[in-house]
């Protein structure tokens, strides 16, 4: 899932150990969603957005895919 | 006043209490090798589990959250791939052997033997974990 969090982050001037003590994750976990490498919980995102004072779609992008069920 | 944690002792906490879980857990690993040599294993058990409940102790009551939810998603992701390699480990070489020992090809060690009976025992765990979850039983 694509995500604008570092965006946001830069933006505030946060280290990524700031932000993850601030939603009450390990740095490396803000590392991984920044890389693309980790999804967040819902509850994650929720924070996270909480935390930029912005909508979830604001940070997070899904890459939904178009194919049909079986 | 109440002293503000910063987000730097959060981490510093943080990073403490997973190093006292850890050590906890590694002392008693290597009090049981070094009571064992010493001659006392029984000794060297209890010191091994002690550093098991030491462990689970710490993560259960610090102050602080230890593991976050990535942690748990890499267990979780751990896990899988555990229980899929001995998947395949089963449904190849545990037939496989019996065949070969059947006629008399290979004879099965007591050793394999309980390995491919551990197998058995891990995945009837694996569906009753997973009936229990699924039917909420």
């Amino acid at each position: 899932m694509k995500n604008e969090l570092r965006r946001y982050r830069d933006e505030e001037g946060l280290s990524q150990a700031d932000l993850a003590a601030a939603v009450n994750v390990s740095r490396q976990t803000i590392n991984a969603i920044e890389r693309d490498r980790y999804d967040p919980s819902i509850e994650l995102a929720f924070k996270l957005a909480r935390h930029f004072d912005c909508r979830i779609e604001d940070l997070f992008a899904p890459e939904l895919d178009d194919a049909e069920p079986n | 006043m109440a002293e503000e944690v910063t987000n730097s002792d959060w981490l510093t906490r943080r990073r403490r209490y997973r190093r006292l879980a850890f050590g906890v857990l590694i002392a008693g690993a290597l009090g049981f090798v070094l009571a064992d040599m010493i001659g006392y294993p029984v000794v060297g058990v209890g010191i091994y589990w002690l550093g098991f409940i030491g462990f689970f102790a710490v993560r259960r009551w610090a102050p602080i959250q230890l593991s976050d939810e990535r942690d748990c998603a890499l267990e979780r992701q751990a896990s899988y791939d555990t229980v899929r390699l001995a998947a395949v480990g089963l449904v190849v070489l545990a037939p496989t052997a019996a065949t070969l020992d059947e006629v008399g090809y290979y004879e099965v060690s007591p050793a394999v033997e309980g390995a491919i009976w551990s197998g058995v025992a891990l995945f009837v765990v694996f569906a009753s974990s997973y009936l229990v979850r699924r039917y909420r039983l």
